[in-house]
């Protein structure tokens, strides 16, 4: 977008911290920004030109200038000109030589209202807050007396910086740069804890944590009215998901979701699925994810999808998701009666191809996590994960079957009993223990009385060599078979075939059976 | 830090900056950029330059060695 910048002091530096979609082909001389204005014959009037910034200092503005005659200028040079008018408010330095007999933010104020007013009334104007940048950051960090005097730059590389942000957004807005659809993970992103786990319960409330996402489940919601599509691409059984989505707190309902993925598969394949169904490219997608491993698979395999890191700090949670992802992603500055009902319409035209199984090369991204897994013998120092693990885990589950701390101590000193656990950390985290199975030896057979995995590392193997593992522990000693049960329950579809797909073989109904060479 | 350095100019600039690199070695790096750079310094290291120090230190390596000499 070419653009021309009037100021009433030096803000020439700008030309460095804008990105290449603000083309700046000019600037007024020092102090000339109203005569640009007025001037026929100026460059601002001859040069091809789609936006002007016009950035007013407060102090500068106070001093010479009356906010009419700069209207009255704009009104014209809008009438001879077809372009966007980027218009800021103003702020003032923070202290006068008249101390306390006048109000500065008197001045500040019916300015700034004054401006705003300007623009409501002409559909070219939009609106530079400065002046919000400077409640954000303060005078103190936001202005420079050293630089003015020395060139008359009245802002600090920190004003710079923000200001282009925000100029940046708002030309994204100007051109419907935007994107379309905003992706969401479910669990600890949409609401907090793992509703697949233990009882299913999830934060999600007025109070507490349980606030904060409901927060960001309003902020979702507006930002839905808004115009952009909503999708889910999480890691859990679709009845879970719905259970979460009807839950009696939550203000995102089945309803607002244009396609809803939360199955097993990789996100990566989830991911171009949902762009497929909705006929829309990668490149209008964001993706919000609290796991950085999911993150990491989505920036590597799709780099066109747009994945925001996510918030160090959870309380940041909802200022992060305004500041960074929906004015990065979402700004706007025109709003149309077809935005509004953008859900509705796509729900109507939504293709339902049946689709070819979109591969990605999952291999290859495992093998840059550098995962590294240790498998541990009759772990005490960890008795209260290991039952944990076994109360909480309800998908990767083969036998369900739930123990107290006692119960692990007995197992662990028990001759008849091996304790098996693995630990997982990635370059990302360490997630600590994360997979348990409990052995029974009755002569030359061995029974996984329990083989259960935590679902935050599923779909990278785990499981596979957790069992390799174990069966090679076997060789060489009087063990020659493994059995393995599943018991299927209401939760843990997702491992019926997991024995078989492992080198077992069926003998009965639910018993499977792998001989030691 | 002299990454760091490196790392700002190069951004500033969008232009590949050395450690020999100069005042008007490219266009951005003019006396205008020269303000940018030295506001940009100041902000990342916290630090503050005199004016004479912004007008002397015109090329990477003596900005380098004058934050080296501040930070002492």
């Amino acid at each position: 977008m070419k653009s021309y910048i009037l100021s009433n002091t030096n803000v020439d530096s700008l030309d460095y911290y804008l990105n290449k979609e603000v083309d700046i082909v000019g600037s007024c001389a020092y102090g000339n920004y109203l005569i640009d204005l007025i001037d026929i014959d100026s460059d601002l009037y001859k040069k091809d030109i789609d936006l002007v910034i016009l950035l007013l200092d407060g102090d500068e503005l106070k001093k010479v200038s009356n906010l009419q005659d700069i209207f009255s200028a704009v009104n014209n040079f809008l009438n001879r000109k077809n372009c966007f008018f980027l218009f800021s408010t103003i702020t003032l330095k923070p202290s006068y030589v008249d101390s306390y007999l006048n109000s500065f933010s008197y001045f500040e104020f019916n300015a700034n209202k004054d401006i705003i007013d300007f623009q409501r009334s002409n559909k070219n104007v939009f609106i530079l807050d400065i002046h919000r940048i400077f409640l954000q950051h303060g005078s103190n960090k936001c202005l420079d007396n050293k630089f003015w005097y020395i060139g008359k730059i009245k802002y600090t590389a920190l004003f710079f910086e923000q200001i282009s942000k925000e100029i940046n957004n708002i030309v994204r807005a100007i051109n419907s740069n935007i994107k379309k659809v905003l992706v969401l993970d479910l669990d600890n992103t949409v609401w907090g804890g793992v509703i697949g786990e233990g009882d299913g319960n999830i934060q999600l409330s007025n109070d507490g944590i349980g606030k904060i996402y409901l927060e960001f489940q309003q902020n979702v919601k507006y930002l839905n009215s808004l115009g952009v599509l909503l999708a889910i691409n999480s890691k859990n059984d679709y009845e879970d998901a719905i259970k979460g989505l009807r839950n009696k707190n939550s203000v995102l309902s089945e309803g607002d979701f244009i396609v809803i993925k939360a199955n097993w598969n990789d996100k990566a394949s989830n991911m171009i699925e949902i762009s497929n169904e909705l006929d829309l490219s990668l490149d209008s997608f964001v993706f919000i994810d609290d796991n950085p491993v999911e993150r990491e698979l989505i920036k590597t395999k799709l780099p066109e999808v747009s994945v925001p890191e996510f918030p160090k700090e959870l309380y940041e949670y909802n200022q992060w998701f305004i500041s960074d992802t929906i004015y990065k992603f979402f700004p706007r500055v025109f709003l149309s009666a077809e935005d509004k009902s953008k859900t509705k319409q796509y729900k109507a035209n939504k293709k339902r191809i049946n689709l070819k199984y979109n591969s990605v090369d999952i291999k290859s991204f495992l093998n840059s996590l550098e995962i590294d897994l240790n498998v541990v013998v009759n772990d005490i120092a960890n008795i209260e994960r290991l039952a944990q693990l076994t109360q909480k885990t309800n998908q990767f589950n083969l036998t369900t079957r739930r123990y107290n701390t006692n119960d692990i101590i007995n197992f662990i000193e028990s001759d008849s009993r091996i304790v098996y656990s693995i630990e997982y950390k990635d370059k990302f985290m360490v997630e600590g223990v994360v997979g348990l199975s409990i052995i029974e030896i009755k002569g030359e057979e061995a029974i996984l009385e329990v083989f259960l995995l935590s679902c935050r590392v599923l779909g990278r193997n785990v499981e596979n060599y957790f069992l390799e593992k174990i069966c090679n522990n076997f060789v060489n000693s009087k063990v020659k078979k493994i059995i393995g049960h599943y018991y299927p329950t209401n939760r843990n579809k997702i491992v019926k075939n997991f024995y078989a797909n492992n080198g077992f073989f069926k003998q009965d109904h639910n018993t499977f059976f792998k001989e030691i060479e | 830090m002299k990454t760091k350095v490196l790392n700002i100019a190069q951004n500033l600039f969008q232009h590949e900056v050395f450690v020999d690199s100069k005042i008007n070695d490219f266009e951005k790096w003019d006396s205008l950029g020269q303000l940018t750079l030295f506001m940009a310094l100041e902000g990342e290291f916290g630090i503050k330059f005199t004016h004479e120090e912004i007008i002397e230190t015109n090329s990477i390596d003596k900005i380098i060695s004058l934050i080296n000499k501040k930070n002492v």
